[in-house]
C-alpha cells in the first residue's frame, strides 16, 4: 500500500489527534488506579507495540 | 480497539472493584497481543489483511484463558499468594474480554477452539486497522465508553 503520509495526516489527524488524547486518558485512568504499578501493564507490551509502530510506517511507504 | 484492551476492563473494574484486581485484568486483557509478532517480523504484508497471522494464534481463544485458570492457581498458590484465585480470575476475565469484544470485528475470533478452528462473531467492526482508526461511528462509541469508565470510577456505584 502505498500512502503518502503527509497527505494522510492532513486529511485524517483530526482522528490521531482524538485517539492520542483518549489514550491519554486512559493512561491517567489506570496510573491514578495502580500507581507505579502501571509499569507492569505497560511495559512487557512496549517491544510489540514499538516494532509495530515501525513496521506501520516502512509498510505504508511500500 | 481500546475498549478490548483498557476501556470495558476498566468498566468491569469500576463495577466490581472488590472482586477484581486491576493489575491482572489489564495485563490478561493485552496478553493475546504477544501473537503479533509473526505479523510484524514478517517481509511482506498478506495480501489478504484478514488471513495474517495476529488474532488467529490459541491466545486469541476463549479455551486457552479457561484452561490457565486452574494451572495459574495451583502455580500461586503454590507460592503462597493469599488471594491467588481473585488474581487468577481477573487476568481470565482480561484475556476473555479481548476476544470477545474483537469477535465482533470482520474476522470474528475462534470462540469454540479447539472443537472448531472457525471464526466466529457478530461482524461489525472493521478488522482493518486504518479503517478502525479513522471511522466517525467507532470513534463516538469508543469516546462514549471511555466517558462512561469515567464516570463509573468517580461514582463506584457498588463499591
Ligand atoms: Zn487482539
Amino acid at each position: 500500500m502505498k500512502v503518502n503520509l503527509k497527505k494522510w495526516m492532513r486529511t485524517n489527524g483530526a482522528y490521531v489527534a482524538i485517539w492520542i488524547l483518549m489514550g491519554f486518558i486512559a493512561l491517567g485512568l489506570v496510573i491514578y488506579e495502580l500507581g507505579i504499578y502501571t509499569l507492569a501493564v505497560i511495559i512487557p507490551f512496549l517491544p510489540p507495540f514499538i516494532i509495530a509502530m515501525i513496521r506501520m510506517v516502512q509498510e505504508l511507504r511500500k | 480497539m481500546m475498549i478490548a484492551h483498557v476501556t470495558i476492563p476498566l468498566i468491569l473494574y469500576a463495577l466490581f472493584p472488590t472482586h477484581i484486581e486491576l493489575l491482572p485484568l489489564l495485563f490478561g486483557s493485552g496478553f493475546p497481543n504477544f501473537d503479533v509478532f509473526p505479523t510484524l517480523l514478517r517481509k511482506n504484508p498478506p495480501k489478504n489483511a484478514l488471513a495474517e497471522t495476529h488474532a488467529s494464534t490459541i491466545l486469541h481463544t476463549l479455551f486457552l484463558y479457561i484452561v490457565l485458570l486452574p494451572i495459574l492457581y495451583f502455580l500461586l498458590n503454590s507460592y503462597g499468594i493469599v488471594n491467588g484465585w481473585a488474581i487468577v480470575m481477573s487476568f481470565s476475565l482480561g484475556g476473555i474480554i479481548h476476544v470477545l469484544s474483537e469477535s465482533f470485528d470482520e474476522k470474528g475470533r475462534r470462540l469454540l477452539y479447539p472443537l472448531s478452528k472457525k471464526f466466529y462473531g457478530i461482524r461489525v467492526l472493521p478488522y482493518d486497522f486504518w479503517t478502525y482508526l479513522t471511522d466517525k461511528t467507532i470513534i463516538c462509541f469508543e469516546v462514549a465508553l471511555l466517558v462512561l469508565a469515567i464516570l463509573l470510577l468517580l461514582i463506584r456505584p457498588f463499591g
